[in-house]
């Protein structure tokens, strides 16, 4: 069992309060990994109206884009199947989480 | 040139993005974005509660993990761990069934709660969220991107604050 602080460059903590645990609370999240390329565009030309402001639909979305290029293509990691696993409390200084409950109180 | 979809068709494809026992991500994660984040790849148009990140934009480098004023884009979601952010796990069993809303089919999920905070996050000013694949900075892709329906800015700037948000997920015809 780790002790001390969770390493967040390395483990994954999100906040879960379904079935799938016990009691709410912060769980380290694991499982496989895969990884996609991604093809990356710049922002294209955005269409703009007669006052030169940028073209947007009815729900103020940029729909209208043209002329998007490709700038790079990079590697997107993916979480495959990931589930909580370990329990995890704030830390009480407010910076990260532990795997122990702090002293000064639970999550 | 007539076209559009068919609410059976947005039925199945519902059951597929997200929830049923097909869909790609059985595990969706509810991320907050902030006045920290910048609409567009280069960084000219700051986010606010009638903007969200514009379409080209990539999650896992150029929303999440990026600078703010760098020409990749924003760094605005706040930084996981500090205050007791985190990204809230959706359970694909919490979307409720699809139902006709205007034009389209949606599926709304239970009401989501972050954890409270246990101190002010990092990026403070949070104008709505992401619906994303993973749990850890710098993996995966955002569904989307979602201003609250009020245009509200919740100020996620001391301890003892929950944010609650009910994302829903719409196919239109």
């Amino acid at each position: 069992m780790p002790s001390g602080k969770v390493n967040l460059a390395k483990n994954s903590v999100a906040f879960v309060d379904d079935d799938r645990v016990d009691e709410p609370g912060f769980y380290v999240f694991t499982g496989d990994h895969d990884t996609t390329e991604v093809d990356v565009q710049d922002g294209g030309e955005v269409e703009t109206d007669s006052k030169g402001n940028a073209a947007t639909d009815e729900q103020g979305r940029l729909a209208f884009v043209t002329h998007p290029e490709v700038v790079e293509t990079i590697t997107v990691n993916h979480e495959v199947g990931w589930k909580p696993t370990t329990r995890v409390f704030p830390s009480p200084d407010g910076d990260g989480f532990m795997y122990e409950i702090p002293e000064d109180g639970e999550d | 040139m007539a076209e559009n979809f068919s609410d059976e068709g947005l039925d199945r494809i519902l059951t597929y993005t997200p929830g049923g026992s097909g869909t790609l991500d059985t595990t969706l994660f509810l991320a907050a974005i902030t006045t920290a984040g910048f609409q567009t790849r280069s960084p000219d148009t700051a986010l606010d509660g009638t903007k969200v990140p514009n379409r080209t934009t990539v999650w896992s480098t150029d929303y999440q993990t990026v600078a703010g004023g760098s020409t990749r884009g924003a760094g605005g979601e706040p930084t996981i761990g500090t205050g007791a952010y985190a990204r809230k796990s959706v359970v694909n069993t919490d979307w409720g069934a699809a139902a006709t809303n205007g034009s389209g089919r949606r599926r709304t999920a239970a009401q989501q709660s972050f954890a409270q905070s246990t101190a002010a996050w990092s990026n403070q000013n949070v104008i709505g969220t992401a619906i994303v694949t993973a749990s850890g900075a710098g993996s995966g892709v955002a569904y989307g991107y979602a201003n609250f329906d009020d245009a509200s800015t919740v100020a996620m700037n001391a301890a003892g604050i929950t944010l609650q948000v009910t994302p829903y997920w719409q196919h239109d015809i």
